[in-house]
This record gives C-alpha cells, sequence and structure tokens, in this order.
C-alpha cells in the first residue's frame, strides 16, 4: 500500500483502529495488537 | 481456473428474486426504473450518486426513464468514494427540501452507502452516529418510516444493494463506522449487467476483488448460518467463472452478468461479518482515501495467510466452488494469488 501513499509510520495508529471496526470482531481467528500491527505492516510494505 | 462455464440461458434472460429483498436482475432492466416506480408509488425520487458519475450514461438514461414516465426527479452526487458524514448532511437536506418521497441510489458502494445513510436520517431528527453498528437500533415512529430506496448498482463488488448497513467515514477521527437499521433494507435492487459494461478494466478488477473478499471473509466467519455460506459459495462459483473475462473482455456480457450476479450473493454472505481484511481496509481507507476493493485486496493474502491455517474444511468447501483440483491451504491462497496476478493486481 505504500505505492498509494500510505506510509509506514501510521501502522500502529491503523491497527488499534482496526481492533474496534465491527469486522475484526467476526474474524475466525482473535488477533493481537502485535498481530495486527504485523498484518498491516506487511501490506504496506509488500502483501505479496 | 476459469475452466467451466456459465449457464447463458439463465445469465441472459430476466429474473425475480425475493431474497433477501425484492431483486429484478437482468441485462437491460434500467428502462422499467419508471414503471418500478409506479409499482412502489414513488412520485419524486431523489438520484443518489457519487461524485464521479453525474455525466455518465446511466444518469442520463435513468432520468430520460422517469421522465417519459411522467416522474419527476432531482440528483443529488456530493457522496464520495469514502462517503463522509458532512455529505450524508447535505443530502439529507437536498432531500427534504425537494419534498421527495423516495431515493434511487445508483452507483458502486460509496452511491448506495450514502444513499442509504440520507434515509436513515430524511425522515426524522436522530443523529446519523445513533445508527452505529453496536448501538441498539433507534425507533422510528410508524407514522415517519424511512424513505423507499431503490438500489442500482453499477459495479459488481460492493454487494451494498440488497443490505441494511453502509460505511460512513467520520474525518475527525479518522475512521469509518457501520451504520444500520433493520428497516432500511431497499425496497428493490434492480441488477443490470449492461450498467458494469463500460466499467473501465483495473475499477472491474478492484470491485471484483471486493467480491471475492466478501465471498471469502463472509463464508470464514464462524457460526452456524447455512443461508450466508450457501450465498458465500455460490457467489464465489460465479465470481470464479466471471472475473478474470470480465476483466479482459469488458464488453462479455455473460461475465458481467456472472459478476453481478455473485456479487450480489457475496453481499449477502457477509450478513454474517467479515474479518481482518475489511478491519484494516476500513481505517486505511478512511485516513488516506483509498479505493476499498483495491485496498481489500493488497492486504488479502497477508490476512490470508494468517487465518487459514487450521481452517482445512472451510477451505476445502471454498476450494471445490470455485473448481480448484488442490484444495490444500496453501494451493487456496496459491490459487487467489494467481487470480489476482492474473487480473493485474501486481502493478498498481
Amino acid at each position: 500500500m505504500s505505492e498509494l501513499g500510505v506510509p509506514e509510520d501510521c501502522v500502529d495508529r491503523i491497527a488499534e483502529k482496526a481492533m474496534k471496526d465491527q469486522a475484526f470482531a467476526t474474524n475466525p481467528k482473535i488477533a493481537t495488537l502485535a498481530e495486527v500491527k504485523e498484518m498491516t505492516l506487511a501490506s504496506i510494505k509488500k502483501a505479496r | 481456473m476459469n475452466t467451466f462455464k456459465l449457464n447463458e440461458s439463465d445469465i441472459l434472460s430476466n429474473q425475480d428474486w425475493t431474497f433477501p429483498t425484492n431483486i429484478a436482475y437482468g441485462p437491460g432492466r434500467l428502462k422499467e426504473i419508471g414503471k418500478i416506480c409506479n409499482d412502489l408509488d414513488i412520485k419524486n425520487p431523489l438520484i443518489v450518486t457519487d461524485k464521479g458519475s453525474p455525466k455518465l450514461p446511466f444518469i442520463t438514461n435513468i432520468q430520460s426513464y422517469l421522465t417519459s414516465s411522467n416522474i419527476k426527479s432531482d440528483l443529488f452526487f456530493d457522496i464520495s468514494p469514502n462517503p463522509r458524514e458532512d455529505e450524508i448532511s447535505v443530502g439529507r437536506k437536498k432531500y427534504k427540501d425537494g419534498n421527495h418521497d423516495a431515493i434511487i441510489a445508483i452507483g458502486g458502494g460509496s452511491a448506495m452507502d450514502g444513499g442509504k445513510m440520507i434515509c436513515l436520517t430524511a425522515n426524522n431528527d436522530v443523529p446519523l452516529r445513533d445508527f452505529e453498528f453496536e448501538l441498539t437500533p433507534p425507533k422510528i415512529s410508524k407514522d415517519n418510516p424511512f424513505p423507499k430506496i431503490i438500489t442500482i448498482p453499477t459495479t459488481a463488488g460492493t454487494g451494498a444493494e440488497t443490505e441494511i448497513t453502509g460505511m460512513v467515514t467520520y474525518l475527525k477521527e479518522g475512521m469509518k463506522f457501520c451504520m444500520w437499521h433493520p428497516d432500511v433494507r431497499p425496497s428493490l435492487a434492480l441488477i443490470d449487467p449492461e450498467l458494469t459494461i463500460g466499467l473501465p478494466s483495473n475499477l472491474t478488477a478492484w470491485t471484483g476483488a471486493d467480491a471475492l473478499i466478501h465471498g471469502i471473509e463472509g463464508y470464514c466467519v464462524p457460526g452456524f448460518n447455512p443461508m450466508c455460506d450457501g450465498a458465500a459459495l455460490e457467489g464465489l462459483n460465479l465470481i470464479s467463472k466471471s472475473l478474470i473475462t470480465a476483466v479482459e473482455d469488458p464488453s462479455n456480457l455473460l461475465a458481467r452478468g456472472g459478476m453481478h450476479v455473485g456479487s450480489c450473493l457475496a453481499g449477502i454472505s457477509f450478513l454474517k461479518g467479515l474479518g481482518l481484511v475489511h478491519a484494516i481496509a476500513h481505517m486505511v481507507g478512511a485516513e488516506y482515501n483509498t479505493h476499498h476493493g483495491l485496498t481489500n485486496a493488497i492486504i488479502l493474502p497477508v490476512v490470508l495467510k494468517y487465518n487459514l491455517p487450521g481452517m482445512e474444511e472451510k477451505v476445502k468447501r471454498m476450494s471445490e466452488a470455485m473448481q480448484f483440483k488442490d484444495h490444500s491451504v496453501d494451493a487456496f491462497i496459491l490459487n487467489i494469488e494467481k487470480i489476482l496476478d492474473r487480473i493485474k493486481f501486481q502493478k498498481v
């Protein structure tokens, strides 16, 4: 997502907000904040 | 992948369904909008669309069809790709000032979410934020119900056309919130695949990936809801038959129809909920105004690698629905990545 203008330094903020999203509550696995940060960062740097 | 065929006689003919609301499907059915309004006793609808659409043919066409049925209407198009609370307020004022009696929300997810959000507040003084998903829905007087709303998707991705929810961005908080009310379900969803024929390849891919992700995330939500799960699997089936062709051959009406119905089914499936792809994408979109489908598609592989190990039975069912040969978790993720590669997601 870095190519879309999403900077790496937003990871903490985005992850914390994502855990308040209604969709977070119905995810099949309950992720920790650290795991959400890790997935967000991976998506910003290189998703695949 | 993509080795099996859509049923042409089904996809290219008109169909009327009643689950989860009235759905009029078929190529060219936008022409019926005047009759539909008359049947629903709608005399002065406000057409709601997004900022990018007011000059597109489907707007001039719907206005023309309404006029020829002696139905007056007005157009509100100040809805951003990620609809904002202040835009909903402006739309509400336009609805009230114009003495409208219904809303026709036509466009992508932003237009349909925007239309639904205007409905929530059009006939009452309840603050929009009171309709937040996690709150008890406000009581709405039967003497002052929500306006009727007709939804007409012009992309195959959002699945918003049958839903009772919508996402709204609050800029001060930099967050998107889900708003809803059980009584704001559209009176009719008009699904005309001809409306997606002119959609550019990149938007076809981005919105199509959104539909794919709705099916996957909806199906993976825990809980026993066979209606949603059935919709998810049939949606994934249709999407897997149609998405690549719709991107590579944009004028292929069969593929456009398959995507439109597949997207609608995937939208029904996430009545159960969604997952981490959407949780992260909602907040990225709220802060950086990124395209929802594109953002979802970028996040998807990372989340699949986290979520799917241990969900072998569900992965097998999705893999069978999409007619992949190897039903393992690793193969499923690889096949999804191949689809994203094929529709050029590696090139933003």
